[in-house]
């Protein structure tokens, strides 16, 4: 019953807590930034971003090396691989507090730490000379000089910067999430030309001789010329292209979030074949021996043939496949965006399990 | 269920007045809440008539006998003020049922904008399973600016004349003031003390509380709460029972002796 003159504090204190765990419920992950690991090896270390730390892990027995930071920092979560210097002594890890932060890769302790950004850093930073390029979700492509971190440089852009650079000589192929595709003179700072493909871009494009390929969320698969962006073939796709395509032995085979992996032929964009697997793709392909591997948010790992995507092999884990796996000491390294388990070291051969790698909290 | 139900829907509706908007997401989330005030105007004139039906009755001098007469036995007080509420024809749970029909549709309308509004892959890839196939993947990523304010992050004003790192929260001060407002001006007065100082507390923290939501949230959710408290405040005043000075009334009701 519905009684004015009976309702004490309590229970209005209770309504309004209610209520406002009822609210910040209802917005589950939407209100914090969660994204999937990223994974960068060197040698036989594996990196793995994910969340509150970097994990250096030895791939041929999947012990943990060192971490970064040792104890969390809750303003500091990090996703997008490191770029690793030229020497192997150095990472560059971007970050979603804004800062990237160089570190050294045998013990993880921070060499420097800039505040570049007003925004994410969502995509990789990517090594340039002396020079790293930060993508920033403020618009901005950074770069910074990499023995200190200083700012050498800014190139404001059209929109938001998940993907990183993909570099050639001294052009920048930069996908921009509004749509547009721009390549840019790094010497100059100078754009070369900009493209608008019509869809939301993610991921950078692959890189071939003379195309640059890529997908979006509307348009599938797209090539265009490396000189001047103009269209050479394009591939409709129903499904939301998240990462870049993988180019190889003439093939571009790629996945969407229908959970279809493509293969079209490199020159003219011609569908080769295509399978339908259990759970949407966000990861890139790898291929490795005339077989591609393939990895879904249903859990599913998949090794398929290069020439026909007839089925090699399947394993299924617990958590979503997000991240694209690499392949480090002749291991196939998948990581899982969910459960306790963080990365798993596959044999190639047959996905079975070889060693499990779970983080300590 | 809930997302078949609910979520889904409102998230491509507001999709798809972002796209009849020039894709402007503050004007989408100001017609989005527009379109809901009115498809629930029904269930909130029922609340306002109940609010009122009961304010009347416990300013009746039958009330006001029945709570002087069994003060201190609180059993009958009930039994009496329940008889009461049947003579006169009145449910008390009439103004509780609109409410909680409302809820689904708050919370419904909350995660549709906050979802709406990703600016992570993995926010966007939570966004992109709810979509339906007619809603144009083109529009993905929103424009999320709005005036001066990026929708997708806590607002703040930066003047040239402050420090770099101040910001005025303008949309967070004016929740707090709409939501003050609303609720001053929206809930009847009522005649005793307890429903005085629960009216008192709800005036007081609910601005709070909302403030706070918007001062740490998506100025999106901001955008909402300040279209909903306005929109709110016209539909009353088109009763015509609006009391622009119960606004700055202060005091708590005593009770009637």
């Amino acid at each position: 019953m519905i009684h004015p003159r009976r309702t004490p504090k309590p229970i209005l204190f209770a309504a309004l807590l209610l209520a406002a765990l009822a609210l910040a419920g209802c917005s589950g992950n939407v209100l914090t930034g969660v994204s999937w690991p990223g994974l960068a090896s060197q040698g036989t270390t594996v990196y793995v971003a994910f969340n509150s730390h970097l994990h250096a892990i030895d791939a041929t027995n999947g012990r943990e090396q060192w971490r970064f930071p040792t104890e969390v920092d809750r303003k500091l979560t990090m996703f997008a691989p490191p770029a690793i210097s030229e020497d192997g002594a150095t990472l560059y890890l971007g970050a979603y507090d804004n800062h990237v932060y160089a570190l050294d890769a045998t013990r993880g302790t921070v060499v420097w730490d800039a505040e570049v950004a007003t925004d994410r850093i969502i995509g990789s930073p990517v090594v340039y000379g002396d020079l790293l390029l930060v993508p920033s979700s403020d618009d901005f492509l950074y770069a910074l000089n990499r023995t200190s971190g200083a700012l050498a440089w800014q190139v404001e852009t059209t929109g938001e910067l998940w993907a990183p650079p993909a570099v050639e000589g001294d052009i920048a192929y930069q996908a921009i999430l509004r749509h547009e595709l721009l390549a840019l003179d790094l010497k100059t700072q100078q754009p070369v030309w900009q493209v608008n493909l019509g869809g939301a871009m993610a991921g950078p494009p692959a890189l071939t001789e003379d195309l640059l390929i890529i997908g979006n969320f509307v348009n599938g698969m797209r090539a265009v010329a490396k000189d001047s962006g103009q269209d050479r073939w394009g591939y409709r796709d129903d499904g939301w292209i998240w990462s870049s395509p993988m180019v190889s032995e003439g093939q571009v085979v790629f996945g969407d979030d229908q959970g279809w992996l493509t293969a079209l032929n490199e020159a003219d964009g011609r569908e080769t074949w295509r399978t339908q697997l259990e759970g949407g793709i966000t990861a890139s392909p790898l291929a490795i021996d005339g077989q591609v591997f393939a990895v879904t948010r249903g859990g599913h790992a998949y090794a398929r043939s290069l020439a026909d995507g007839s089925p090699v092999w399947q394993q299924t884990f617990e958590g979503e496949l997000n991240s694209t796996p690499i392949l480090v000491d002749g291991k196939l390294m998948v990581a899982s965006m969910s459960g306790d388990t963080l990365l798993r070291a596959l044999d190639p051969a047959n996905g079975q399990v070889i060693w499990s790698f779970v983080p300590q909290k | 269920m809930w997302d078949t139900l609910i979520l889904n829907p409102m998230i491509n509706a507001l999709l798809w007045i972002y796209a009849l908007l020039s894709q402007n997401f503050g004007l989408a989330i100001i017609m989005f809440t527009v379109v809901i005030r009115l498809v629930t105007i029904p269930l909130t004139l029922q609340q306002q008539r109940s609010q009122q039906k009961m304010s009347e009755m416990q300013n009746s001098k039958r009330w006001q006998e029945i709570q002087k007469k069994y003060k201190d036995d609180k059993q009958k007080l009930q039994e009496e003020q329940l008889k009461l509420y049947r003579e006169v024809g009145f449910n008390p749970m009439s103004g509780c049922l609109p409410t909680v029909v409302q809820l689904p549709i708050i919370f419904g309308l909350y995660g549709a904008i906050t979802r709406a509004l990703a600016s992570t892959p993995g926010q966007l890839l939570g966004l992109s399973i709810h979509l339906y196939p007619q809603t144009p993947d083109a529009l993905i990523p929103l424009n999320s600016q709005f005036l001066w304010m990026d929708l997708a992050k806590p607002e703040r004003l930066y003047l040239p004349f402050l420090p770099g790192t101040i910001g005025i929260p303008v949309l967070t001060i004016l929740v707090v003031i709409t939501t003050y407002m609303q609720s001053k001006l929206t809930t009847p007065a009522s005649p005793n003390a307890q429903g005085g100082q629960m009216s008192q507390m709800m005036t007081l923290y609910m601005p709070l509380l909302l403030g706070y939501f918007s001062f740490t949230f998506p100025a999106g959710l901001a955008l909402y709460f300040v279209t909903s408290n306005l929109l709110a405040i016209v539909q009353y005043a088109a009763t015509g029972k609006v009391n622009w000075r119960d606004m700055f009334k202060f005091s708590l009701a005593a009770p009637k002796k």
